[in-house]
């Protein structure tokens, strides 16, 4: 589990650093626990979460706990809409728990820095940037998970459209 | 999911987060961080080597116009240089005249940029210097002999984290090469530019004048180039005006810099 994060952690850098725009904005973390979700359909991913955002956290310049936090809870949201409202692997229910992940987890994140910088009176941000990167972000990650999942349905049984049991 | 769950991940979040501000996590984050980091090195490396440090031109036109507007910069560079040979060689005597003693120069420690920050709301990036080389917080580092880029926020042992110029909690006290010296401070997050805020009104600014630290800081000494003046923008019955500023590297692609540790 913490050789599966660092890996992921690494490509994430390497993704950000070495991809073109706008791949660079493809966020490989959520993509990665989006397909482990649709393949594995256990709650050991938030188990994975946990070690993946703490380490995340750790080269982060933000106060500690944001990034944690805010990841972790939005893979606990993620795994109860998978399991109580889309109930499916199709490509448009991964492309759709893409969307919910990285949206609360970029909400989250957002509302715990405000909270946790409050004491700095005057902090300003370019909103336009933020807002772009944050919708580039979220379509292309969303785009891509849509992509891998419909290529892997094709090949494997663990990823083929059909209901979970409950 | 059973609602059990749920509680059980809370408060292991906020049991990690509570252990970490104890301190009680330390040898495990130190040990993360040092697997963690020649990761984020190697992928930084290859990406500026990739993407390259040059500046890029979208045709002939601007990189001929580029070409002619550093031309006349170096003339008039040489004829300030020599003016300022004049004006050095001037002050020397004064001073002798005077007894002055003054102390000059200041050590600096050479650092490698390793990586760059993942998070959109903050611009920061990597050295591989850290506390034990003999950092401390608030340190400034430069690029290019004396072109300041930011300082440093955040130290472990064989790293340290520089808050860029850009980011947007930065915040410098500088000065402004115009006839009145105006001072005012520098802030970050506003995209690529920054923004030099509370200028007098009444003081002259114009685009091009060239923005430096004042010295007002503790560690900050004056006189490092911070950028130019982009635009001015005023408001009327505003007791200040701004300038938009530029940076004079290109905060994006460091690769090598020097961190000023004290002085000689």
């Amino acid at each position: 589990m913490i050789g599966l994060s660092l890996f992921l952690i690494y490509l994430n850098f390497a993704i950000i650093s070495i991809l073109p725009y706008p791949f660079s904005h493809i966020n490989i973390i959520f993509l990665a626990i989006i397909l482990f979700i649709l393949s594995r359909e256990s709650t050991m991913v938030v188990w994975l979460s946990l070690i993946l955002f703490f380490i995340a956290d750790l080269s982060g310049i933000s106060p500690f706990g944001l990034t944690f936090f805010s990841g972790v809870t939005s893979v606990l949201c993620t795994y109860w809409f998978y399991s109580y409202v889309f109930t499916n692997r199709s490509w448009h229910s991964a492309i759709a728990l893409s969307v919910i992940s990285i949206f609360t987890f970029r909400l989250l994140n957002f509302l715990l820095y405000i909270l946790a910088e409050y004491s700095h009176l005057e902090f300003h941000f370019n909103w336009h940037d933020i807002i772009k990167y944050y919708i580039l972000e979220i379509s292309i990650t969303s785009l891509f998970v849509g992509a891998v999942v419909f290529v892997l349905s094709k090949k494997w049984s663990r990823f083929k459209k059909e209901r979970i049991s409950y | 999911m059973r609602r059990g769950f749920f509680a059980v991940i809370i408060f292991l979040l906020f049991t990690v987060i509570f252990a970490h501000y104890m301190g009680w996590l330390l040898f495990v984050e130190n040990f993360l961080r040092d697997i963690v980091n020649p990761g984020s090195s190697v992928a930084y490396k290859i990406g500026l080597e990739i993407d390259g440090t040059d500046e890029e031109f979208d045709n002939i036109d601007d990189l001929k116009n580029a070409y002619r507007t550093l031309k006349n910069e170096n003339v008039q560079n040489t004829i300030d240089k020599i003016k300022l040979e004049l004006l050095e060689t001037e002050n020397k005597h004064l001073k002798e005249q005077l007894n002055f003693i003054y102390v000059n120069g200041y050590n600096t420690l050479g650092a490698t940029v390793v990586g760059k920050s993942t998070d959109p709301l903050r611009y920061y990036v990597t050295i591989d210097r850290g506390r034990d080389d003999g950092l401390q917080e608030g340190f400034p580092v430069i690029a290019e002999n004396g072109i300041f880029v930011g300082k440093v926020t955040r130290l472990e042992n064989k790293y340290a984290t520089v808050q860029l110029l850009d980011d947007q909690q930065s915040k410098v006290a500088a000065t402004i090469m115009n006839k009145d010296k105006s001072i005012g401070i520098v802030e970050g997050g506003y995209g690529l530019s920054m923004q030099m805020n509370f200028i007098p009104q009444n003081e002259i600014i114009s685009a091009g004048d060239s923005i430096i630290t004042s010295g007002l800081e503790k560690n900050i000494p004056h006189g490092l180039l911070i950028g130019t003046v982009d635009a001015v923008e005023k408001e009327a019955y505003q007791p200040f005006q701004r300038a938009i500023v530029t940076s004079v590297v290109n905060l994006d692609k460091l690769r090598q810099v020097s961190v000023i540790v004290g002085k000689k």
